[in-house]
């Protein structure tokens, strides 16, 4: 499991931002209460949610190759970056991805 | 027997391989077990696919000629565009059948240095091209487009979130998930990748038998086939059709028809698949004039001629991937049991039962 640590003040909302390449995947956002939601995949780079309300992405891509970034529109605090496979394949189970976003006190 | 000892060597070299490789690649399993080798597979993958042929019992008074026996046969597709992905260059190597005059000719019209002649089979290289004009069966984006459809996109929306509702409960959620894989890997398999494989598809190519390589080359037969494959959920059919034509003079064969047609049934729901085939060949081989002077009772010439041919017919039965390993490796394989029936216009007819190992391995490219 990816984990993304974002050094802000605590309580503040920070507009999540993805790009992923590959169409065939599936995204869901799972806020600080456990509820989860389908978010539809775009070729742009796409504002998914708000942290710290919602503060965990899962990424089920149903195929390879693919390229995902993941950061906060709102200042460049933390990015990461991941990707698999060169070749453009069909999966029978797809490859899961989770990123859990953890807050900070700021230093 | 060293065909099938280099069967063994293969098969043994495909194994230790495949435990090292990202088993991802796809094999639609389907193998037309043609009596003139198998070069005219309907299936054009990506990239790099290598097939070896190997038989055991061959007989070698086999009154048909062509190749058979053991083959070692290498097609790649070099481009990724819309039109290079429907090019393959083919190349490799297999058995060139003669056989013994004996078999195919009258006996009134051979010598006695004739009649001694034994079947010959020599290695060959061969070389060729294929076209592929109908759909690619191994289309990453008809994958991604038959998923995303209308039909099937909030099957997958579900239990994509099912999922990930069961992964975020923890170790709790652990066999929930663990069952939702499952289901999504069935679910795949059935929707998705099978009916990409059941697409109709139809390839056009022609292979040359080359007698020798560097600045000698030259095309001694040539082999123009067409094989083309379509189906619906277990059941997947291929058929091909071959016409080979020897140039070089000094080969007894004129030419030959053949054509095959073949069922594939898959005896399991979902991956590992193996796949049985009942196939059906018929051949006509025909053979060049052979004329022999002689003199009668009364002194007089008198002129023989034979023009013989040979009519065959096959029966097999293959079973496909079923040394381990799932449809989703890129290593597949096949062991098949033919029975062929051959009737000699000049000769006596005969049985033949061959058992014939099929490898194929596949590295695909990248599908832009």
């Amino acid at each position: 499991m990816e984990k993304l640590t974002v050094s802000v003040k605590k309580g503040e909302e920070t507009k999540i931002v993805i790009f992923t390449d590959n169409p065939d995947t599936r995204i869901i956002l799972t806020d600080a209460k456990g509820v989860s939601k389908l978010i539809k995949s775009s070729p742009n780079p796409q504002i998914v949610g708000k942290s710290p309300t919602e503060v965990k992405l899962t990424f089920l891509f149903y195929s390879r190759s693919w390229n995902l970034e993941i950061g906060l529109a709102t200042g460049v605090l933390s990015t990461g970056s991941k990707n698999r496979g060169l070749d453009d394949k069909p999966l029978l189970t797809p490859d899961i991805l989770e990123f859990e976003i953890a807050y900070v006190e700021p230093k | 027997m060293k065909y099938f000892i280099i069967t063994i060597i293969f098969l043994l070299l495909f194994t230790e391989l495949k435990a090292q490789l990202d088993s991802i690649n796809l094999s639609t399993g389907i193998e037309l077990q043609g009596g003139i080798g198998n070069f005219g597979d309907p299936t054009l993958n990506h990239g790099f696919t290598l097939t070896t042929n190997g038989a055991i019992g061959v007989s070698n008074k086999s009154n048909t000629f062509g190749y058979d026996a053991f083959s070692v046969n290498a097609r790649w597709v070099p481009g990724t565009n819309r039109i290079g992905k429907r090019i393959a260059i083919q190349f490799g190597s297999a058995n060139w059948f003669t056989p013994a005059l004996s078999t195919v000719y009258l006996d009134t019209i051979l010598e006695v240095t004739e009649k001694a002649l034994e079947s010959k089979s020599v290695n060959a290289i061969m070389a060729g091209l294929v076209f592929n004009i109908g759909a690619l069966r191994n289309s990453n984006d008809y994958y991604i487009k038959i998923r995303n459809s209308e039909s099937n996109i909030s099957l997958f929306d579900s239990l994509s979130l099912e999922l990930v509702k069961a992964r975020n409960l923890g170790p709790l959620g652990e066999i929930k998930a663990n069952q939702i894989l499952k289901q999504i890997a069935d679910l795949n398999w059935k929707k998705v990748i099978r009916p990409t494989f059941r697409r109709p598809t139809l390839t056009i190519g022609s292979t040359f038998r080359l007698g020798t390589l560097g600045t000698e080359s030259d095309i001694e037969a040539l082999d123009i086939f067409m094989s083309g494959a379509a189906g619906k959920g277990i059941v997947d059919f291929a058929a091909s059709l071959h016409y080979l034509k020897p140039i070089d003079n000094d080969l007894i064969a004129k030419d030959a028809f053949t054509g095959n047609i073949g069922m594939f049934i898959d005896l399991d729901d979902s991956p590992p698949i193996n796949i049985m085939g009942i196939i059906f060949g018929i051949g006509n081989y025909n053979y060049v004039e052979k004329i022999r002077k002689i003199k009668d009772n009364q002194g007089n010439e008198v002129t023989l001629s034979d023009t013989p041919n040979s009519t065959r017919f096959d029966v097999t039965i293959s079973f496909s991937n079923i040394f381990g390993k799932s449809n989703t490796s890129p290593f597949s394989n096949s062991i098949a049991f033919r029975y062929s029936k051959l009737w000699h216009s000049s000769t006596d007819d005969e049985g033949q039962f061959v058992v014939i190992f099929t490898n194929k391995f596949v590295s695909s490219r990248k599908d832009k």
